[in-house]
């Protein structure tokens, strides 16, 4: 099996709809995508806690190291909410960062700040000092201006994009070197081999968005570009180039 | 038999490439798709006569390419017109209506007429359902069913991420149907909609040209049902529904999805 690292993968429990998002049925959903290797988060963190939700995806994480074998590996994703005020956010960052946590994913969309945030722009300062590998970026308009100068370049952007910020991102590839965007809603016809002819395959990651999405579809989807192993095995490598801090 | 029942062909103000029906019929035939029924986006974003009158130009039986005859809910007398026009041709199978893109709620009064037309001719509706905004919701469709309960109606994306609203129509009428194409469609809500509708009510969608065909083919694939639930699915509910002109050619695609 060729190795594949997905940025996009949740647990717990979702408020809006029946899913189950059952740690057992998100490693399963995995397997049966092919998908080796994964950034997991927490939808504690997302919907309820950051803190609570950080501590619960350092735990799973290691158990689910501990019992896979070498060809699979996950990475726990924290988050902190701005919403919270900056005391609590520090200390959100910093209990996350004690656990080892190098990922962070933000939702200001589903928790409803802006990228001007106050607490926002500290937590960022408290970033760029930290061994922090990339910020998964949930899709939000005003986000590319506000993050312009804003995020240290050896940190990666990773971005999920919707149809109407698809354009802004792409754009953005030309002169934010340590933007990338993955692939999850990436499926106008044309969209990734319009992204490969101008950046290679560079810029691309692969994501599943588990429970919600589906790795079949997004599978199927890539299976179809002629340049399907190139796409799959560059993804590879910028995951790891990014995981090893060389965004 | 595999029948796409959401398709578009034209443009769309997104970053993707344009395609055309050459696109569509190269995508069907490499997927094993054997029919897709079609609207035409500028139908729904401007002009939907001119819109209609370009899909009937590229609309071919023998090439299973049908249309939905699209519809403006602010303009009854004309959307009506519309329909007596192509009713009549066989290569148009159903209606399309977007109330969010026409800013106006499908059980408006303008609507309900528009439905009328549409129920005096026995054609399925599709209707664009999502959650993004309260025109698109599924509860406009209450009002339709239990005013034409004859009338069968698709519920496009099936309501997006609000489909529990989409199931609460299920019990209003035996001629509702689903369809799933939506970024946002998970599989627990296809294995729900199995579960609460059954299996004759459930229908395959692309949303292509706006998505790649692949797309929902291999969410619905990678679900694991079984053979016979999948062929229903992908093409005999949509067979039985529409009303395709009698002996028409079927691809070498036909038995794929049939146990």
């Amino acid at each position: 099996m060729k190795p594949l690292f997905d940025w996009m993968v949740h647990f717990g429990f979702y408020p809006y709809q029946p899913v189950d998002c059952t740690i057992d049925r998100v490693a399963s959903m995995l397997t049966a995508g092919g998908i080796t290797h994964a950034a997991l988060s927490s939808y504690r963190g997302l919907f309820y806690d950051a803190a609570d939700g950080n501590s619960e995806v350092a735990e799973v994480v290691c158990n689910l190291n501990q019992r896979s074998g070498t060809d699979c590996s996950w990475q726990a994703a924290g988050t902190f909410n701005p919403q919270c005020g900056w005391p609590k956010t520090a200390n959100c960052i910093d209990g996350a960062l004690s656990q080892d946590i190098k990922l962070f994913r933000l939702y200001p969309g589903d928790q409803g700040w802006t990228m001007t945030h106050p607490a926002l722009i500290r937590a960022v300062e408290r970033l760029n000092v930290s061994p922090v590998r990339a910020v998964l970026m949930e899709d939000q308009f005003q986000a590319i201006a506000a993050l312009r100068g804003l995020l240290d370049e050896r940190i990666a952007i990773v971005c999920s994009l919707h149809f109407y910020t698809m354009s802004v991102w792409m754009d953005a590839l030309f002169d934010l070197p340590n933007v990338y965007l993955t692939v999850r809603r990436l499926h106008g016809p044309g969209v990734i081999p319009a992204i490969v002819s101008k950046h290679g395959f560079n810029r691309l990651l692969y994501a599943s968005d588990i429970p919600l999405g589906s790795p079949g579809a997004i599978n199927k989807m890539l299976a179809s570009l002629p340049d399907h192993e190139e796409l799959l095995e560059g993804m590879w490598k910028n995951s790891n180039r990014i995981l090893e801090g060389r965004s | 038999m595999v029948i796409d029942v959401h398709n578009h062909l034209g443009r769309w103000a997104f970053p993707s490439a344009d395609t055309d029906s050459a696109w569509l019929l190269e995508r069907m035939k490499a997927l094993g798709v054997d029919r897709s029924i079609i609207s035409s986006s500028k139908a729904l974003y401007y002009d939907f006569r001119e819109g209609n009158e370009d899909l009937a130009g590229t609309l071919s039986i023998t090439d299973g390419l049908f249309g939905y005859v699209a519809v403006n809910l602010n303009y009854k007398k004309d959307s009506i017109g519309e329909i007596e026009k192509y009713s009549g041709d066989p290569r148009f199978v159903g209606i399309k209506t977007h109330p969010m893109i026409n800013r106006r709620a499908l059980d408006s009064l303008t609507g309900m007429h528009i439905m009328e037309a549409a129920a005096s001719r026995d054609l399925p509706v599709l209707v664009h359902t999502h959650s993004n905004s309260e025109l698109e919701s599924p509860r406009h469709l209450v009002r339709v069913l239990n005013t034409f309960p004859e009338l069968p109606v698709i519920v496009g994306h099936s309501g997006g991420d609000d489909w529990l609203a989409a199931a609460e129509l299920i019990p209003l009428s035996d001629n509702v149907y689903f369809e799933f194409s939506c970024s946002c469609t998970t599989p627990d809500k296809v294995l729900y909609f199995l579960e609460e509708a059954g299996e004759d009510r459930l229908l395959f969608g692309t949303d292509a040209n706006l998505f790649v065909t692949e797309y929902s083919m291999g969410l619905l694939e990678g679900l694991g049902l079984s053979a016979g639930t999948l062929a229903k699915l992908m093409g005999l509910n949509a067979q039985k529904l529409f009303p395709f002109p009698e002996g028409v050619k079927s691809s070498e695609n036909e038995n794929r999805h049939v146990q």
